[in-house]
């Protein structure tokens, strides 16, 4: 492999390291299709990198219109979901195969 | 759960059964055989319970983020084969050439695609809450009912279609593919943003207008991937698409419409 070959592609891996961290990490977790905490607070303007971990046994959906996210979550797994940048406010979610009992919002500030 | 589950299987089913009644109906236009179809739903179905059976696999991929990268896989593919498919069915409209195998092809691999995601979703949901005795009842219900809705709509949705002529209904289907296929990609958009391999953002609001949460909102989503707050790059790909398409299948509808015209103006040997 020439140089003028190689350097593109070490530069890819660098930036694409470069771009994946310092991404602030928040945790949510579903149990007894309930979110804890039902009110997550973040930094409003900055991508964040949720992770949601199911505690119980049966799958959930996270699901949100306003945040335009949803990801269905096996039961007693973990599952990542970028979020953001959002502009400051309230931005509800919820369980889609629990929808009324589990719900949350994600406050950006 | 009973109402949930109505909920849940007449979304999932409402987007696979547009897609079914669209291809079932343009087929009618020239006399295609709908056998295609006796492969295509086992297909989907065998297909939908492997992915469901997966999912752990899946889901770990590219560092978490492979669910959203085979949902966005599978949602540009029928994107890109859809509006294929009602270009192959133009064509055949005008042609005397019995074989049509690599349109058949296209619409059993969109059917399966789009039976595998939706099929998969169910099955995922079905399997979990079965396993809970006290919601089997209701879940049987709701899910019979959700479920026979969706395929009451996409039965409407046919016949609805079918009752035009043979010209106007590839028209309309050309345009109601073209919407779909964009709406597929803006979703698609939607998993790459959720995966972090693509730019967010907010365009726009429209749920003051049209909440994604109300009915008509649900049906719009079924039908063209409708977003009330879509980012920059999911409404450049949706018009991309759109146009794109809708340039390719109208063309080709005008000029095998004059095609036929010449045809028929030319004094017979």
């Amino acid at each position: 492999m020439t140089v003028s070959r190689l350097v593109p592609r070490v530069l890819f891996l660098f930036l694409a390291g470069l771009a994946n961290a310092g991404k602030p990490v928040f945790e949510l977790e579903i149990r007894g299709h309930l979110f804890e905490p039902s009110s997550l607070h973040i930094p409003a303007n900055t991508k964040i990198k949720l992770l949601v971990h199911n505690r119980d046994k049966t799958p959930e959906e996270f699901e949100s219109y306003e945040l335009n996210r949803e990801k269905v979550i096996l039961g007693g797994q973990k599952a990542v979901i970028f979020i953001g940048p959002l502009k400051p406010g309230s931005y509800p979610f919820f369980g889609e195969f629990n929808p009324k009992t589990a719900q949350g919002e994600i406050i950006a500030e | 759960m009973l109402s949930t589950s109505v909920i849940i299987m007449l979304r999932e089913v409402l987007e696979a059964v547009f897609l079914v009644s669209l291809f079932l109906s343009v087929s009618r236009t020239h006399g295609i055989s709908n056998r295609w179809l006796v492969i295509a739903v086992p297909l989907g179905s065998m297909a939908a319970i492997a992915y469901a059976a997966s999912l752990p696999l899946i889901a770990g991929l590219f560092d978490g983020v492979g669910q959203e990268i085979s949902n966005a896989l599978s949602q540009f593919t029928i994107a890109i084969l859809l509006p294929l498919c009602l270009l192959g069915h133009i064509r055949a409209l005008n042609q005397t050439s019995d074989n049509n195998t690599l349109l058949k092809l296209g619409m059993t691999t969109v059917t399966a695609l789009a039976l595998m995601r939706e099929g998969g979703e169910i099955y995922l949901y079905l399997s979990a809450f079965l396993g809970v005795p006290e919601w089997r009842s209701s879940l049987y219900a709701g899910s019979s009912i959700g479920i026979g809705l969706g395929l009451s709509i996409g039965a409407l949705f046919y016949f609805w279609l079918c009752s035009f002529s043979a010209r106007r209904t590839l028209l309309i289907s050309s345009i109601l593919a073209s919407m779909i296929a964009a709406g597929m990609s803006l979703q698609g958009c939607k998993m790459l943003i959720q995966a972090d391999w693509m730019n967010d953002g907010q365009l726009w609001d429209s749920s003051g207008l049209l909440s994604e949460d109300s009915a008509t909102g649900q049906l719009f989503y079924a039908l063209f991937g409708y977003e009330a707050s879509p980012s920059a790059n999911q409404v450049a790909c949706y018009f991309t698409v759109l146009l794109l398409s809708l340039a390719v299948l109208l063309s080709t509808m005008f000029k095998t419409s004059n095609a036929i015209k010449t045809r028929a103006t030319q004094p017979t040997p």
